[in-house]
């Protein structure tokens, strides 16, 4: 993979005492889609002003196509940046807006009609260019905001948050056409999002922040299936999470002990040695229910709660020791008529289940 | 008066004695004021009531006499003059207050508007002490300095108050997209805060216009002003041309108020609401 963008040892602290950035390693390839998803304060953002040159890294050194962008000022980096308050220019029209970028860039009057009218068509916005911003919808705002990060053939497109502001509908749909626009003009792109779902739903790549760290960079669907520590199994979709003492451990299989004596088994996500605590983490829709008390890999519960979703149902079960353990499965299922009281065993395949370092 | 129809008997007392109370404070505050423009149309050489004979004699001498025309040259210059500097000092230091680096903008803030607090006495004769070292007295810079020190604080003030609604995300957004700061500035930034730097202008302006007691530490004869020429005028011979001088410089001051709420106004009705 080539190294189209670079963070190399890249440290950031604005006080001078605590590291937003305390060490921050990521390439990313041309063309690629990649997330920066975290909790707020993770420090994803601030990896994202550095690209854009709003701030300076602290220590280290980030590349752009090879090319060291530390002390370039952010009006050199011909790097495309979408604000989550979009920051359109109220005082400028749609047109005016987005020919801005190519207005700074002396390119002629003709050109620069055809290649807004091109973008207006990108983000179908096609008959808007004579508004001005405030008579324009959120979502069409942020159109007119992606129109005009795009229109002056940037080497990196940055979404800092774009779709925070709409509501659930339409940023369902900003997601796919914005994805849609990746795969069309094949542009490296870097969002930053603090949604799972819009994550999964768009990233190439996604890298998850917490605490100043990387935490793992995955594709989506090995960052779900196989996430590679605690917080991430936590932070991206929903999982069980039940505190275990380490029995036996190989390479390739733990055998786990819970709170209520009963024994599992699981994959290692991190190096386990005997006798020492973990964290069993299991998805709610790899947990098959049996009524008939015959699973194996299995824990006993009883269902306490039915929480409906529309197409999908979570039970709850507690077990033993009053923990709770949530399966979900889907709406139709005949297992979700039975009734709250009833116990069940809840079985798993030991490769959906991940066992990791507690703490 | 149209009383709101929704209002009880007692509420409608009460808004009627507001009314009649805030009208005997702004006649309080604006009669003395007026009641020198009848005086300018007299035609009698005694500045005192009754009028008894109407005439425009005294803005014809006002216009005739030479003097007059030269201090008002005097007033505009000086006064055009320091309002670019200070309209440009105070929204550079404006736009640095309310940048997200800041250190200590309280502080930064209060002692920019120190010369606006101090007493303009104080301020006029430090600045003779000051300038008389530096050669700046009886000069039209010396003048024009300050007049720009006394008008910067209205600048910093009004360009502030605009600023505290502006995204700072606008200047990140126009160098984003490849604008170098001058034309950030120009293109993105100055046209949204435009009313907040022409009301503060306007101050300065009026600060400089109405202003005689530095003029009275700073200016010699060649730079006399308006207010300063009445000053004298008053000592030396007290007739009417003072009160036709005064009408005028009421007018003008007026109207230049007037304007400076006309452009915050429509400010606050463009405002930069978007997002």
């Amino acid at each position: 993979m080539d190294n189209f963008v670079e963070f190399d040892g890249v440290q950031k602290t604005y006080d001078g005492e605590n590291l937003v950035i305390k060490s921050l390693d990521l390439s990313i390839a041309r063309g690629e889609f990649v997330t920066l998803l975290g909790p707020s304060g993770s420090g994803k953002s601030t990896a994202l002003m550095l690209l854009a040159g709003f701030e300076q890294p602290t220590q280290g050194i980030i590349r752009l196509n090879g090319r060291t962008l530390n002390s370039v000022a952010p009006f050199d980096r011909n790097i495309g940046l979408v604000f989550q308050n979009y920051a359109l220019f109220p005082h400028m029209t749609v047109a005016d807006n987005i020919s801005y970028p190519l207005r700074v860039r002396k390119v002629g009057r003709s050109e620069r009609e055809d290649r807004v009218r091109k973008a207006l068509d990108l983000v179908q916005l096609g008959t808007f260019g004579s508004r001005y911003p405030k008579q324009l919808s959120g979502g069409q705002q942020q159109r007119v905001a992606v129109a005009r990060a795009l229109v002056f053939d940037p080497e990196l497109v940055l979404m800092d948050e774009p779709l925070g502001a709409l509501d659930k509908k339409l940023r369902e749909e900003m997601q796919v056409e914005i994805k849609h626009i990746h795969e069309n003009l094949g542009i490296t792109m870097v969002f930053v999002t603090h949604d799972q779902d819009e994550a999964l739903t768009m990233s190439d790549r996604i890298a998850v922040f917490n605490d100043g760290r990387v935490q793992q960079v995955d594709k989506p669907g090995v960052l779900y299936e196989r996430p590679a520590n605690r917080f991430v199994a936590d932070f991206v979709g929903e999982t069980n999470m039940i505190m275990t003492t380490v029995m036996a451990a190989s390479n390739e299989t733990v055998t786990l002990r819970l709170a209520t004596s009963e024994v599992v088994t699981a994959k290692p996500a991190q190096d386990l040695t005997e006798q020492v605590d973990a964290v069993l983490s299991m998805r709610p829709e790899r947990l098959t229910i049996d009524l008939d008390g015959l699973g194996v890999n299995a824990i006993s519960g009883t269902l306490v709660e039915k929480i409906y979703h529309g197409s999908t149902i979570k039970m709850v079960f507690a077990l033993q020791n009053n923990e709770n353990v949530i399966a979900q499965v889907r709406a139709g299922n005949p297992i979700a008529g039975m009734e709250v009281g009833t116990a069940a065993r809840l079985s798993f395949n030991a490769d959906d289940a991940r066992a990791f370092v507690s703490g | 008066m149209k009383f709101d129809p929704s209002l009880t008997r007692p509420e409608r007392v009460s808004v009627f004695l507001t009314f009649a109370g805030s009208a005997v404070i702004l006649s309080f505050l604006v009669l003395p004021i007026l009641a020198i423009v009848p005086l300018s149309f007299t035609h009698d050489s005694i500045l005192s009531y009754p009028v008894e004979h109407w005439s425009l004699r005294w803005y014809r001498v006002l216009v005739n006499n030479p003097i007059w025309g030269e201090v008002l040259k005097n007033s505009l210059v000086i006064a055009l003059a320091s309002t670019l500097v200070a309209t440009t000092l105070g929204t550079l230091a404006a736009m640095g207050l309310t940048r997200r680096h800041c250190p200590a903008p309280g502080i930064l803030t209060a002692f920019l508007l120190t010369p606006m607090i101090v007493p303009v006495i104080i301020t006029g004769v430090a600045s003779y002490f000051f300038y008389t070292k530096l050669g700046l007295t009886n000069s039209f810079v010396g003048m024009i300095l300050a007049h720009s020190i006394l008008g910067t604080p209205f600048v910093v003030l009004t360009v502030s108050a605009t600023l505290q609604g502006f995204d700072l995300n606008q200047s990140r957004a126009a160098y984003s997209l490849g604008a170098r700061p001058i034309f950030a500035f120009t293109s993105v930034v100055m046209p949204q805060i435009a009313p907040g730097i022409m009301s503060g202008a306007l101050f300065a302006f009026i600060t400089s216009f109405d202003e005689v007691i530095v003029a009275l530490f700073i200016a010699g004869t060649e730079q006399y002003t308006l207010p300063r020429q009445m000053f004298s005028g008053i000592r030396e011979n007290l007739d009417p041309t003072i009160a036709a001088v005064a009408t005028v410089m009421i007018v003008v001051s007026v109207c230049i108020l007037a304007l400076a709420q006309f452009v915050a106004a429509r400010g606050q009705k463009n405002g930069n609401s978007h997002g």
